[in-house]
């Protein structure tokens, strides 16, 4: 068994190691093979559907090079340079493999099961929001996310931001996809202070000059960027867990009609 | 032992099948239609806890006439179900209450092929239309690739004047072929929870299910005897 291999750094990250290697079987039978990965971290093999292709394991890859060959394979490895990165290992002539029937290949080689993220009601409604919100608002690229959040952001507006929030309630369950116009009002506002913080950060002098021009806010500008950070961590955090006890909730309407 | 009763085309019965089956076997009857689940369901952990890591196989069975282990009914829940922690639910349920049989989800995605590779054998359900036959023989074929051996195929909810192909089916699935009679019992046992076996012992198509039942007990032993081998792969 030939075998040769090289290591590049993945654009832009010197923290992760692609690993390609080469193997030609040059002899006139089919052998097996065994690489290993020779670097310190876990192997992120090629995936399909998310399941790793066949022959990968966390130690690297087995399989089979058919006579008169080549096969290439490639990982990544988030880990420093080693030479050399892989031990390739023949493990002599291949015998005929049982066909792997497991559930790996079924989910690698059918469609799969999980139905689309438009198909969510919440999906939807983030992005009607969004919409609505966009053409009321800025408009800027980040609007479902900030609306997603925002769906819940009613309760967790108690949480120390002080806002007429729940000042129009009924609006909310009349329309699921209707934010509190206060959530809206604060979210618009965070951004506006982050975008500015955005224009400061790394900025050449020409951009400061021109922003700092007219204006008296910057002492505490970061202060409050970092405040909104905070906030809306906590924020997104609270949303999130609701929204996961939101949609665990079921409730047994008929039987509870029958009990009744 | 895991039984996956499948059948490519939606609402011909696979659930009810499931159901009566699992009731003959005193089984274990699992609802993997991750996104459109027909076995009733009530409070407490689902599969789609079991399979976004939030609760274990054994706490989503709910024991009753029919042991059952429901799915959730939300997409949501659906979208966070990751299908390959199923493999390892159904084998956790089969190691510990013996027989589990799996209601598939129509069609051919990721969801009918893990039940199919990780079952040991399978049961084919399909509307005596001819139409849907071209399903069940695409479902055999995937069965046959996931080498989940075919213990037999019930066409459902036959009238007199259906005009079956049933030694043509047969010879192209390799299975005996059974018809279950259009009963309204049948169709009101999931719902009821009332399993025909019981609810009515002397219909035909309690019969059925008892011989269905039958073949996969005697697939069991012959699996025993063989050690592991898949059965009827032809």
């Amino acid at each position: 068994m030939e075998s040769d291999w090289t290591l590049t750094r993945l654009d832009g990250r010197d923290d992760v190691a692609l690993v390609t290697v080469e193997l030609h079987n040059p002899s006139p039978v089919d052998r097996r093979v065994r690489v290993t990965n020779c670097l310190s971290g876990p192997v992120l093999p090629p995936r399909r559907a998310g399941v790793p292709e066949r022959g990968w394991d966390p130690d690297g890859f087995a399989g089979v090079v058919p006579a008169g060959d080549r096969r290439t394979l490639g990982y990544a490895c988030p880990a420093p340079d080693e030479r050399p990165p892989v031990e390739v290992r023949d493990e002599g002539r291949a015998r005929a493999e049982a066909s792997a029937s497991t559930a790996a290949a079924a989910i690698r080689g059918l469609d799969a099961a999980r139905p689309p993220a438009d198909a969510l009601p919440d999906a939807s409604a983030a992005r009607g929001a969004g919409a609505a919100g966009a053409a009321m608002e800025t408009g800027t690229g980040e609007r479902p996310d900030d609306e997603a959040v925002s769906q819940n952001g009613d309760a967790s507006a108690s949480d120390g931001i002080p806002s007429a929030t729940g000042t129009d309630p009924a609006a909310s369950s009349d329309d699921p996809t209707t934010v509190p116009p206060a959530v809206t009002a604060w979210l618009a506002a965070a951004e506006r202070r982050i975008e500015r913080g955005e224009q400061l950060t790394d900025a050449s002098a020409e951009t400061v000059a021109a922003a700092i021009d007219g204006t008296d806010d910057l002492a505490t500008l970061d202060e409050a960027v970092a405040a909104d950070a905070e906030r809306l961590r906590a924020v997104s955090a609270r949303a999130a867990r609701l929204a996961e006890r939101a949609a665990a909730v079921d409730v047994p309407y008929a039987a509870l009609r029958r009990l009744a | 032992m895991i039984v996956a009763v499948a059948g490519g085309k939606g609402g011909v019965g696979k659930t009810t099948v499931a159901y009566n089956l699992g009731a003959v076997l005193d089984a274990v009857v699992v609802d993997a239609d991750l996104g459109m689940a027909d076995l009733p369901h009530s409070q407490g952990p689902d599969l789609h806890d079991v399979l976004a890591g939030r609760a274990d196989p054994m706490e989503a069975v709910r024991h009753g006439r029919v042991s059952l282990l429901p799915c959730g009914r939300s997409l949501a829940g659906a979208r966070a179900a990751d299908v390959s922690r199923l493999a390892e639910a159904l084998r956790t349920v089969a190691a510990r209450v013996g027989d589990v049989v799996v209601d598939c989800p129509a069609g051919l995605r990721a969801d009918v092929g893990v039940p199919l590779a990780v079952a040991d054998a399978c049961v084919l359900v399909a509307s005596p239309r001819r139409f849907a036959l071209a399903d069940v023989v695409r479902t055999r074929e995937l069965a046959r690739e996931l080498d989940a051996g075919l213990i037999g195929v019930v066409l459902n909810r036959t009238a007199a004047d259906d005009d079956v192909p049933a030694d043509a089916l047969r010879r192209t699935l390799g299975a005996p072929v059974s018809a279950v009679p259009a009963d309204p019992r049948v169709g009101r046992s999931v719902d009821d929870e009332r399993p025909v076996a019981s609810a009515a012992p002397d219909s035909a198509a309690a019969e059925v299910f008892r011989s269905l039942g039958g073949r996969v007990r005697t697939c069991k032993r012959e699996r025993r005897g063989r050690d592991g081998h898949s059965v009827n792969s032809v």
